[in-house]
């Protein structure tokens, strides 16, 4: 038998109770749409126009991509290859970090393990930008700031060393200082996610031929939280993407000195609001959103629920 | 001398109570003198001793029970209070002598051991200064009984600051006198830290000359019961809610300019936009009828979103020189020489140097008028080069002839190129380049041209007095290092000179300014360009009120409300409060001291500014990238600069073909006018040649 009418005929009360559904859902959807949605659909367009933020935008078609993967050697030669190394250290990096940190912090009692858990994770709250002052006085480049004052008195070096203005020490610390900050909110949520294992289960895994604490992670502990790593696994991509700030705040200048600290998102900013080449920056943004996404559908293979 | 006019009915004996706080200098004494009717009563009038209090006080004048009977005539009577220093003042010498045995001490110390602190060595230091022992104990015993003298001012048990600070500088007296093979290890506890004698004692000094009081009001009255001088504690913790809600609304809500208003935004705190708000209403509004709103400009960052919602003032001052130039190019800004043919027209030009204007010029069009302006002096420690018998340089040759001299001693020379952040401007290398001769573009303007001697050899030497000559590539603080000596002479700008003259008041009298060291030319004139441009006032496209703004442009760049501004801030708002107006004239009548000011203005004469191509940042980014990788990673000037040059006339190229000056090819369409002195004398002499 055809069922020839089948989803459209509903009782009063199911359309009813539709739209309340969609009522609450409203709100939501119009935020997301304002501040979100339109947002990166006007950056969509804006990436395919000349614009100079004073006069109106003018169609250019490609050109700005055309530009950004010819002729940009700024972005190939050092804005690309930092925010790779950047990601690849710091996104996994602190991914591991919170997992480790989690799970040791989840052995220990509860009051020693709120304690530690506040401290690891109020760097975070307080952005690694205004940490950025404390760190600069750590990194400061003369005999008065405190590496160099210590690294002097040992002996260890002669000259104090410029560490925020040179190269070569430029991105470490970018890096030290965004792990040291990025134990946030993906932080807890393994912790939670931890927590609330079963602990039937790691009996019922020691009785089934289990040794140690190691194979305890792999085979229960991870399978157990998947949706935390997930959720982890996210934020932390999108926060090592979000703290590229953190260069120019440690250097005091963008862009950073012989673009060492550059992030695609110091590129960005740079092109737009001290090149006023608006266009262009948009174009850079949509190269970074489709980065953002393609890794993170990685993630969603890595971590997502197989239903 | 603050006096009050008080009326008296009755003659006669009353009692003065002064509702007065004084919770600023905390746990010390401040002194006053009473004057009743130009004459002080009677001696104890001449130290009235007002105590810490946290909250307000009712401040009977008497000696603790028995209140002072002051004689008070019918009719009017002035009653004054002056600030009295007495109690202090022979501490405040016996300290300024200690301080500068410990000074002389302390150069004879590094003079002995040379600037490498080796630990490992030992000094007898009985041979080398013999009556050390005996002097720093007698300056601890003085230091002691100072400390005592103070401690008995005040009825208070706690230490008030300055008697902490001596406190700290007996005991680190003490502690050098008992080991004193150890001071040249310990020279950080003699002047140079925080806490050592030199630093804790310059603090007292400057604390004893601290004397403030807040005073509500006074009651003249006699066997009264007098109101308490603090509400009870409901009543207030009632009006400081009140106070949070209030602060939500400002006082003077926020309206719409109404139509016929001028709109101003200024880049400038709130304390200066009252006062350029009633300045304006009381001469400008009255003489011309136009009305003005002034308003606090959030960030200049805003301008630019704002021009392009069409939000935007009509007129935008106090913001960075280099926006009329960026936006002016975009089309944003009105063109100033549309009014070239207003008889004022020269005459407003003609207020400032000629080479200030450059920054504002695009296309022979004039988008900026400067607001204030910047200076760059050499600031010196007359007192360090002296001792050390150094002379002060005139060419960067004689600095580089000082430096061995200075790094013996462990110090240094400060330099713009040290400051901590990693990108050198314009301000900080242009010096060298103009001071060698380098126009760093060529008369096209679509190239750079610093590929000659001139700009190598200001390369050169900008890195070579790092690399060589050791200038300490970072310098966190310049003020500090400068006060403390570790820097007794170095460039900064107007900023510093404000600090110094008001903030360090441990070295008051002991530094001084002199002109920026040059090149010398073969003419022996010494080349001293620097640039200088600050802030600047522009004027928006997109408005109605064009000739207006015009006006009101006019009115406030003119030297007679320039000069009127620069006082009314300092007798406002403090002496901090120096105004460094663009205005040759108006300057010329600041109230600071007369060596400074003319040294000031010889150092305008030598200013110079870099006319802006499109794409100048590139120019400002690749030399500075050029400084840091020659300084800090020792990389070949040459090669970097051959790079680097390609860079920059590859970002001109890309400018000018967006600008329509070039086409993709790089062919020249256009010419491009760069700014020059011409076109200045030309509208500054009404010239009708265009």
């Amino acid at each position: 038998m055809m069922m020839s009418k089948p989803k459209r005929l509903r009782s009063a009360s199911q359309i009813k109770q539709q739209r309340i559904a969609y009522g609450f859902v409203f709100p939501y959807v119009l935020m997301f749409s304002v501040f979100i949605l339109v947002p990166v659909l006007v950056a969509i367009f804006l990436s395919f126009t000349y614009f100079d933020t004073v006069r109106s935008p003018s169609w250019v078609g490609f050109e700005n991509y055309i530009y950004l993967f010819t002729n940009d050697e700024i972005f190939m030669q050092k804005v690309l290859a930092n925010t790779l190394k950047y990601a690849v250290i710091v996104g996994p990096g602190s991914y591991i970090l919170s997992f480790v940190l989690a799970w040791i912090l989840a052995q220990l009692t509860p009051r020693l393990r709120t304690v530690l858990a506040l401290i690891i994770y109020s760097p975070s709250l307080t952005g690694g930008i205004t940490m950025a002052v404390l760190w600069r006085i750590i990194f400061a480049g003369d005999s008065s700031g405190y590496l160099n004052s210590i690294l002097l008195r040992f002996g260890m070096i002669v000259e104090p060393i410029v560490f925020l203005q040179s190269q070569e020490f430029l991105l470490l610390i970018m890096v030290i200082v965004t792990l040291w900050s990025s134990m946030g909110v993906g932080f807890l949520a393994i912790l939670a996610g931890i927590l609330n294992v079963n602990q039937e289960m790691y009996e019922a895994g020691y009785i089934d031929g289990i040794k140690n604490k190691f194979q305890e992670i792999i085979y229960i502990t991870i399978p157990l939280i998947r949706p935390q790593m997930l959720f982890g696994a996210v934020m932390a991509i999108v926060g090592t993407f979000a703290s590229a700030g953190i260069g120019v705040a440690l250097s005091g200048s963008n862009p950073t000195p012989q673009y060492a600290g550059q992030l695609i998102v110091n590129h960005i900013e740079y092109y737009g609001f001290f090149k006023y080449e608006m266009g262009y920056a948009a174009a850079l943004s949509v190269v970074l959103l489709l980065f953002v996404y393609l890794i993170s559908r990685f993630a969603f293979r890595l971590f997502g629920s197989k239903d | 001398m603050i006096g009050y006019d008080v009326e008296v009915e009755k003659e006669g004996y009353y009692y003065l109570t002064f509702k007065i706080k004084q919770s600023n200098n905390i746990n010390a004494a401040v002194f006053r003198t009473l004057r009743i009717n130009d004459e002080i009563p009677f001696s104890e009038a001449v130290n009235i001793k007002f105590e810490y209090d946290n909250l307000w006080q009712n401040v009977t004048l008497g000696d603790g029970d028995n209140p002072y009977l002051i004689y008070l005539k019918s009719g009017i009577n002035t009653i004054s209070l002056s600030v009295s220093l007495s109690p202090f003042m022979s501490a405040y010498y016996e300290i300024e002598d200690i301080l500068k045995y410990v000074n002389d001490l302390s150069l004879d110390v590094k003079k002995l051991t040379g600037n490498q602190l080796d630990e490992n060595r030992d000094w007898e230091i009985s041979d080398y200064l013999p009556n050390v022992v005996e002097e720093l104990e007698a300056a601890a015993i003085i230091l002691q009984n100072i400390y005592d003298d103070l401690n008995d001012l005040t009825s208070s048990d706690k230490l008030s600051e300055a008697a902490s600070m001596i406190k700290i500088a007996i005991r680190n007296l003490k502690l050098l006198a008992e080991k004193p093979n150890e001071i040249p290890k310990n020279i950080n506890l003699l002047s140079t830290s925080q806490e050592s004698i030199a630093s804790t004692l310059r603090s007292a000094v400057s604390l004893f000359l601290n004397s403030p009081l807040d005073v509500d009001k006074f009651y003249v009255h006699t066997d009264v019961e007098l109101e308490k001088p603090n509400a009870n504690f409901l009543v207030r913790f009632w009006v400081n809610i009140k106070r949070f809600f209030m602060s939500f609304f400002d006082e003077r809500y926020k309206v719409n300019p109404d139509d016929d208003e001028l709109v101003v935004w200024i880049n400038r705190s709130k304390q200066y936009t009252d006062l350029i708000q009633k300045m304006t209403d009381d001469e400008f509004t009255k003489d011309t009828g136009i009305k003005v709103q002034v308003s606090v400009m959030a960030s200049e960052g805003k301008l630019i979103l704002a021009n392009s919602a069409g939000t935007n003032p009509d007129i935008a001052m106090g913001i960075a020189s280099w926006l009329p130039y960026d936006l002016g190019m975009r089309g944003a800004i009105l063109d100033l020489t549309e009014f070239i043919d207003d008889e004022d027209f020269s005459d407003v030009l003609n207020q400032y140097y000629n080479q200030a204007l450059i920054p504002m010029i695009y296309d022979n069009g004039l988008y900026g008028l400067p607001d204030t302006e910047n200076f760059y002096v050499l600031y010196y420690r007359h007192d360090i080069l002296d001792a050390l018998d150094i002379a002060v340089p005139n060419t960067w040759d004689d600095v580089m002839e000082i430096m061995p001299v200075l790094k013996r001693y462990g110090m240094n020379f400060y330099l713009p190129l040290s400051s901590p952040t990693s990108l050198k401007s314009f301000d900080s290398t242009l010096p060298f380049l103009f001071q060698y001769g380098s126009s760093v573009y060529d008369e096209t303007g679509f190239n750079v041209d610093l590929e000659n001697s001139e700009s190598i050899r200001a390369l050169e030497l900008m890195t070579e007095i790092y690399t060589i000559y050791s200038v300490d590539t970072t310098v966190t603080s310049f003020y500090n290092d400068f006060r403390l000596g570790k820097s007794p002479i170095g460039v900064a700008d107007f900023g510093m000179y404000t600090t110094l003259l008001n903030a360090a008041t441990d070295i008051q009298g002991l530094w001084k300014i002199a002109l920026l060291p040059g090149v010398e030319q073969l003419d022996e004139s010494i080349d001293r360009s620097a640039p200088g441009a600050l802030t600047a006032n522009m004027i928006f496209q997109n408005i109605d009120k064009k000739e207006e703004a015009w006006e009101y442009l006019k009115w406030w760049s003119s030297t007679e409300t320039q000069i009127r501004f620069q006082d009314l801030l300092l007798s406002t708002l403090g002496p901090e409060y120096l105004w460094n107006s663009a205005n040759i004239e108006a300057f010329s009548a600041l109230n600071i001291n007369e060596t400074d000011l003319d040294i000031i203005l010889e150092q305008w004469s030598h200013l110079k500014e870099l006319p802006k191509v499109p794409g100048s940042y590139q120019v400002e980014l690749e030399i500075s990238n050029i400084w840091n990788a020659v300084v800090l990673n020792r990389e070949n000037m040459r090669v970097l600069l051959n790079d680097a040059i390609i860079r920059m006339d590859q970002e001109i190229h890309r400018k000018m073909s967006e600008f329509g000056y070039m086409d993709k090819q790089e062919n020249v369409l256009n010419n491009y006018y760069l700014a020059s002195e011409e076109i200045i004398i030309q509208w500054k002499t009404g010239d009708d040649d265009e």
